[in-house]
Order: structure tokens, then sequence, then C-alpha cells
């Protein structure tokens, strides 16, 4: 479930246009293998890696699943690695067009995780639960 | 807090005043006093005094059961808060194990917090004095039961949230990363995401209070038949054993 909902973000996220703010915050547009990532963050810089992680058990009849996911912002800069966190949160929050699922911001500000390389990159993240009813 | 020994009744005074209109025609009427009064001043009409004993002890012992429910929700928050821990301990990360050794279970109530349990660098709970402080919890309003890891390292980077967060994987020996299989980032949202169906079961027990106000009730009736009174002890300190015991 959470693979499938990675990949429906990985999708959304692969057609925005050059002037949603996620795109106008990084400075480019998202394309898959470029400056999108699923499963490990690549060492390019302005990037954006979706990471799946356990969410809760599904139902025992399988009507209810529960899926988390993680998103990543890389970038050269600290406020754009913010800004455009936030505008994942903006975006995805309570989002239902981009899977069977309705994505749930776990947090309402994203998260400064660490520097790299010497602090030429900064890191920032978003967690999200998704919640998907059968029917 | 020595035992609580209230009277169950109810006490409630009703007078019944003569309208002046009516005392005013009964001082025309013929003055034949049978009650002894001086001629001229008849009495009330009517008088009718009903006694209910005791709603001041009623309330006391409404008071006693505020406690106890208190007292049940703080002892409900601490077990859930010791669970959650012992069950993100094993899943964290441990290298000198000062991760481990800083998370805590803290209980915030009545403007103070009381820090119920700690962990062990083998990842096991170590309880703390359980005892909540009864004066307090007379004045607390709300409660809150925290689950935290502190760690930072000697750069003053907020270690115990990189490991939580950090779930990029790499296999760089630069990068820190867990050591220990089994260990790893989300080590405290794991368990809570696949427990918190439980302990929201858990807190449903609160409103079970039933079982320890009888076996902490005595109840005894004191004269005959009509007149007989109830008086129904409530021992506070027993209330709080039972109440503790059925957490437990």
């Amino acid at each position: 479930m959470s693979d499938l909902v990675a990949s429906s973000l990985k999708t959304y996220l692969d057609n925005l246009t050059a002037t949603n703010t996620i795109c106008a915050e990084l400075g480019a547009v998202l394309t898959f293998g470029s400056n999108l990532f699923i499963g490990i963050e690549p060492e390019t810089t302005n990037c954006i890696t979706i990471i799946p992680y356990g969410g809760g058990p599904p139902t025992y009849d399988g009507s209810r699943q529960e899926s988390n996911l993680q998103v990543r912002v890389k970038t050269s800069a600290v406020k754009s690695s913010f800004e455009v966190s936030q505008s994942l949160i903006n975006t995805l929050h309570n989002n239902t067009s981009i899977c069977a699922g309705r994505f749930s911001a776990i947090q309402s500000t994203p998260t400064m995780l660490s520097v790299q390389e010497a602090g030429d990159n900064f890191i920032t993240i978003s967690n999200f639960s998704i919640r998907h009813v059968k029917i | 807090m020595g035992p609580y020994q209230g009277v169950f009744s109810m006490s409630m005074k009703l007078d019944i005043k003569v309208p002046t209109f009516l005392e005013e025609s009964l001082s025309s009427a013929p003055t034949t006093s049978t009650s002894g009064r001086p001629e001229g001043r008849p009495g009330p009409a009517m008088s009718l005094q009903t006694h209910v004993i005791g709603v001041e002890e009623v309330i006391l012992n409404l008071g006693k059961l505020s406690l106890a429910i208190k007292y049940k929700a703080a002892m409900l928050l601490s077990a859930i808060g010791i669970d959650l821990l012992s069950r993100a301990l094993p899943l964290t990360p441990v290298d000198t194990g000062k991760l481990r050794e800083e998370g805590e279970v803290v209980l915030q109530f009545g403007g103070t917090y009381k820090v119920v349990a700690t962990g062990s660098k083998e990842g096991n709970v170590i309880s703390k004095d359980a005892e909540v402080p009864i004066s307090r919890l007379h004045a607390a309003s709300k409660m809150n039961m925290i689950v935290q890891f502190y760690r930072t390292n000697e750069f003053g980077e907020d270690i115990a949230l990189w490991a939580h967060e950090d779930l990029n994987y790499s296999t760089s020996q630069q990068r820190p990363h867990a050591l220990t299989p089994g260990t790893g980032p989300k080590y405290l949202e794991t368990p809570w995401i696949n427990n918190k169906g439980d302990y929201v079961g858990m807190l449903y027990e609160l409103a079970n209070l039933r079982d320890s106000i009888k076996r902490a009730t005595k109840i005894t009736k004191y004269g005959k038949s009509k007149t007989a009174v109830a008086v129904i002890t409530l021992d506070t300190n027993k209330l709080l054993e039972k109440v503790a015991r059925r957490v437990r």
C-alpha cells in the first residue's frame, strides 16, 4: 500500500507545472529520476525524495489501510528547503486527488533534519499519513 | 489522607410564609386562642418544615469521586506511557546507550510534572516512584502524558530527532546510522501507530469506577423502620487503592 501511494505521489508531483508553488519554490519542474526520487536520496542537490515507512495495521477485512510517507527536500539554500517543504505540506494536506486515500500532514511545518556535505546542502522533511478506505 | 466518613443524606428546609393580607384578616378575627399565644396576634396559618440531611456531605462525596477519576486517569496515562516506552526502547538505535537512557515518560498535571519512567541502555524500562501527589491532583484540570527522547551530541545536533527521522538508507560509514539490527528510525512513532488503538481502549476503562466504589463503600443504618438513616462511609484511601489495583 505504501509503495503504491508513493508511486501515486511521484506521478502527481511529476505532472505539476512550473507555475505550481512547489516547482516555483524549487526553481525547477519535477522529473522522476532527475530531481524526484523514491526510496533513496541520491547525491544530487535540489531534489525531492519520497520514502514510504510503516503505517498502522490494516483492518482484518482489509477495508481500511493507513500508509505513511516521508518527503525529503534537499536544496543548496536553507530557505528554499523550508519553503519547498512547506509548499508540499500546504498542497498535499487533505488532498484526495493523488490516490484513493486522503493525504494528511502529520506536522504543520517541516523539520530541519541535517546539513550535509560541509554545509552545502540542507535537508528538511515532512511526514504524511494516508488514510485509505476501500469502498 | 484519612478515611472520609460522610452521612449520605440531604438537608432541605422549607418555610412557608403567611401572606400579609391573610395575617391582617386573621388579626381581625375573633380572638379565641388555643395555643397559648397572646390574643390578637395569631401565628402563621400553616407551617411545614422538611429536613433533608447531608447535602454538604453528598457534595464532599462527589469530590472524592472526582479525585478518584483524576487518580485513575493519571494511573492509566502512566501505564500507557510505560507500555509505549517499553516497545520503543528495543527499536531505538544504540551505540553508547545515552539515547535510550534519555527516553522518559512524563506525566503533566496541576501545574507540575512527574517523571514516571526512564529507559536503560539495555532497552528496559526503569519505573520511578509511581505515587502521584494527591494534593496536586485536586488542582489538576487537565493531564498530559509525554513519551520523549532527548539527546544532543557535542556539536549541539539533535541526535534524538535525527535518529528518529532520517529514513534515508545509507551504507556510507561517514554518515552515522543504526548499527544494531532491529533498531532504526521511527523508533517511537512505529510502536505508537501500531498500538494507539489499544491505548484508546485502555482509556475507556476510566469510566469504570463502579466496582472500586462498591468495594470502598460501607453502608451503616441507624434507627428503625421509617426513621432509619443510611450512613455511607467512603474510604478515600481504599477507593484510590482499588482504582490503582484495577489499572495494574
